[in-house]
């Protein structure tokens, strides 16, 4: 088993390389000057220069790629153009409010759509399972930020009272009034990250389940007069979560990514919104360090999928 | 095997009466205590993002001011009339050869932390920012020397003559007054103050963290008096529509951000939210230039045929829904110096046909006379793309195919300002209060002279406007380039672009309602609950 784990983290290594590399490349290639975005529409150009030297935008890219990936080897992710502080700090400061979002939206959509699944699965070729795919298919065509935009209309805007915006009701409440405030902050930009993340599970539980409904140990289940409630949860959907597992790591990418669109359309004060920002003012150090710590996340998440894949079926750490 | 029916987990039916009265419990609560609800003497302000840092003399940030402005004072500064007035210099004294400004502060005044404002602070600040050269640096390059006489007079003497130098101190951003003692001896830019101030403004910093928003509490020993408002709170939204809902919720009390024609139109017919049009600060021209390097456009008949061909006040009805003013002159209208005679080339289609045929490019058979580009970016005042569409519309009526692309600001200023790679250019600048602002635009130097025009009577004229011994002489001067860019063209201005300040009816007399001559932008200082 530990040689196994060694394996896929000796794997991984590389992948992040790779990732930091390129999100480097990427970003010092793409169109427009960082020294520009900082400095403001009616910059002088002493202060251009200034800026350009200071920040060392004037290096060449060669020489500013193995300055950057020294500073990464140590941990050191670089000092924002903008802010003017670590952007680790900047990061870490922003990870609760992205990460209480990330998990609620991603169990809440698992739970759902997991449970959507096998409600269609067992009503197979009915109007009820038409209706969930036409349905799952729909969410999973919504764009996030669209969707975003639809539940402010319909739940802040027509329906009126939850929160449109923000973490937190201005004053702030203390105590256990604070932690409902929050909720209820949270009901719709969670509600946007889950209906994202519903349809994947949704298919993947369906087409698990209605496979598992066709073997014989569920015959076998049904035979010796098991409830039917009991022979689909307790025996069917225990076997056919295993894509599901495989599948959460791959997910956590495509949440994460759609948590930090959430977060700049609901103002949720999170690493969305800092990279939104750093976006707009070209804040290359930090854009950059955004994208490695959710490479990294998403590095980790598939390794913990890998690991706790070979846990649930040893197959995989023998093949 | 377990026996289901007598297991102590909780029962459907119940689970399910249990989980509606839960969530009737929790929904109860979210329709009235859990919507915001500002105190009543808490102002919640929308702005787009949160700023960086709070300290605005060496870098520039976009949101910075809407806070700083509450935060510190300066040595004189632009009230929200547009004229200058002193903040911490209770007067001044200007020397026979308008060389040197004597400048007598107000005492008494303190810093947040106990400590007295002194003449040292002044000095100091000025200094810092001319030895950083920081973003404000520019306009200080004409001081050769800043000293303090004793603790409340501070003596700053000038290279030349300078008729904008009380404008350009007062200047929206940047120039506030720092603490000496708190920045002395350490790297500005970096010091922990830019983070948590010690200001001598009306408001004073109570929290500014990772979340969603910023505090401020009123500063009982401000010098002119404490605010009536005692805390105000800052909200960031990076998308409107979020700020759109609050508002009509009663959650926020003012946005400093326009949302789209269609969601003001909206906010207009909300009971208990005001929408007030006013001339912003500073006070901004939407404009487009002419690349002299094309040679189609460096010839002045094709630029002023283009002026002809454009109809400003249908740009104004479409994209604006007639809120804002269309432009007659390179100035705007509300500028002390403005040459009302200087207009523009007005809309006339036969004239701009006429002059396209005279200039070698004549129409045959109804086809295209020649193709350029309208490039523009995504400005605060919103518009470029807008504004792009009309004008297409328009100019294809005289034979002119026009290609459109809009980038964000760091594409823009790279093809615009650094590679001039563009026919014709959107932006939207501040052209005021300071007249000598306009330099930037059309001098030869210019910063934002993106077109290349260059004229050396205009480079002269704003020179000699500079070191005029009074604005009499410095607005006739100003007064003559304005006709010079009218039968030129380097450039084209629009739209007089006007804020649309939305508000709740919860409070009143803000800067641009009350009391303008008294108190700058986008402080609170005079603001009071209903």
């Amino acid at each position: 088993m530990i040689g196994y784990i060694g394996s896929r983290v000796f794997l991984a290594l590389p992948t992040l390389v790779f990732v930091v590399v390129l999100n480097f490349m990427l970003t010092h290639l793409a169109p427009g000057d960082p020294a520009y975005a900082l400095a403001g529409e009616n910059a002088t150009p002493e202060y251009l220069e200034t800026i350009r030297q200071e920040y060392q935008l004037d290096r060449p890219l060669m020489a500013q790629l193995s300055a950057y990936l020294g500073k990464i080897a140590t941990g050191d992710l670089g000092f924002s153009f903008s802010y003017r502080q670590p952007v680790l700090g900047l990061i870490l400061d922003k990870v609760p409010s992205t990460l209480t979002l990330v998990v609620a939206g991603l169990i809440l959509g698992t739970v759902l759509g997991t449970l959507a699944g096998v409600l269609a699965a067992k009503r197979y070729q009915t109007a009820l399972d038409a209706t969930l795919n036409v349905l799952a298919l729909l969410l999973f065509s919504l764009p996030i930020f669209w969707l975003g935009l639809l539940m402010i209309l319909v739940f802040a805007i027509w329906m009126g009272g939850l929160p449109a915006g923000g973490m937190t009701s201005l004053p702030p409440k203390q105590g256990l009034a604070y932690l409902g405030d929050l909720a209820i902050h949270m009901v719709l930009p969670t509600l946007t990250v889950a209906l994202h993340t519903i349809p994947t599970y949704f298919r993947l539980t369906r087409s698990s389940v209605i496979d598992a409904l066709q073997e014989d140990y569920v015959v076998t289940a049904r035979a010796i007069g098991l409830r039917e409630r009991t022979v689909l949860f307790r025996h069917c959907l225990r076997n056919a979560l295993l894509p599901n597992i495989t599948v959460a790591g791959m997910m956590l990418g495509s949440v994460f990514s759609g948590a930090l669109l959430t977060e700049a359309i609901f103002s949720w004060p999170g690493i969305g919104s800092l990279m939104y920002g750093a976006v707009i003012q070209r804040d290359l150090p930090l854009v950059m360090g955004i994208f490695t710590v959710s490479a990294i996340c998403v590095v980790i998440a598939i390794l913990l999928t890998d690991i706790t894949y070979s846990l649930v079926d040893p197959r995989v750490r023998h093949g | 095997m377990t026996n289901e029916l007598s297991s102590p987990a909780i029962h459907r039916r119940a689970f399910l009466k249990y989980g509606a009265a839960a969530t009737a419990a929790v929904g109860a609560g979210t329709w009235s205590p859990f919507v915001i609800a500002a105190d009543e003497r808490a102002l919640v302000v929308a702005i787009n993002s949160a700023p960086k840092f709070l300290n605005p003399n060496y870098l520039f940030d976009g949101a910075c001011y809407y806070v700083t402005s509450n935060l510190f004072s300066k040595l004189v500064d632009y009230m929200a009339d547009g004229s200058v007035a002193g903040d911490l210099a209770e007067r001044w004294e200007v020397s026979e050869d308008a060389l040197t400004y004597t400048f007598h502060l107000h005492k008494g005044v303190k810093w947040t932390d106990g400590r007295p404002v002194t003449a040292k602070d002044v000095v100091w600040t000025i200094k810092s920012i001319q030895a950083e050269k920081g973003y404000g640096n520019a306009a200080l390059a004409g001081i050769v020397d800043v000293a303090a006489v004793d603790d409340h007079t501070v003596c700053i003497v000038l290279a030349e003559r300078n008729s904008s130098f009380l404008a350009q101190m007062a200047q929206r951003y940047g120039y506030v007054i720092l603490p000496a003692h708190i920045y002395e001896g350490t790297d500005p830019r970096a010091n922990p103050a830019n983070l948590k101030p010690v200001g001598s403004g009306p408001y004073v910093l109570t929290s500014f963290g990772p979340g969603d928003h910023i505090q401020l509490d009123v500063n009982p020993d401000y010098f002119r008096g404490a605010p009536q408002v005692k805390r105000i709170f800052f909200k960031f939204y990076p998308e409107y529509s979020a700020a759109v809902a609050e508002i009509r919720a009663g959650g926020l009390d003012l946005m400093l951000s326009s949302p789209p024609l269609s969601a003001m139109r909206q906010l207009q017919k909300t009971e208990g939210v005001s929408v007030d049009i006013v001339n912003s600060q500073p006070e901004l021209m939407v404009w487009v230039g002419f690349n002299y390097r094309n040679k189609i456009l460096a010839d002045v008949r094709v630029r002023r045929a283009i002026a002809h061909a454009i109809n400003r006040s249908q740009i104004n009805q479409i994209v604006y829904g007639g809120t804002n003013k269309a432009a007659e002159t390179a100035y705007l209208s509300t500028s002390p110096v403005w040459n009302s005679d200087a207009k523009q080339p007005g809309f006339d289609i036969a004239k701009a046909n006429s002059l396209l045929d005279e200039a070698g490019y004549p129409r045959q058979n109804g086809r295209t006379r020649f193709k350029i580009r309208y490039t523009g970016f995504n400005a605060a005042t919103g518009g470029a793309q807008q504004i792009g569409e009309v004008m297409k519309q328009q100019l294809a009526q005289v034979g002119i195919e026009l290609t459109l692309e809009t980038f964000d600001f760091g594409v823009f200023a790279e093809k615009i300002l650094q590679k001039r790679d563009f026919d014709l250019t959107w932006s939207a600048g501040p052209h005021g209060p300071d007249p000598q602002l306009f330099s930037n635009f059309v001098a030869s130097k210019g910063g934002r002279n993106c077109m290349d025009f260059s004229n050396p009577e205009v480079d002269r004229l704003f020179v000699e406007a500079r070191q005029a011994p009074d604005m009499n002489v410095a607005k006739q001067k100003y007064q003559r380039i304005q006709h010079i860019v009218a039968e030129e063209l380097p450039r084209l201005s629009l739209i007089e672009w006007r804020m649309p300040m939305i508000y709740s009816n919860r409070f009143s007399h803000y800067w641009w309602q009350a009391d303008s001559d008294k108190v700058p932008n986008d402080c609170y200082r005079l603001v009071k609950p209903v």
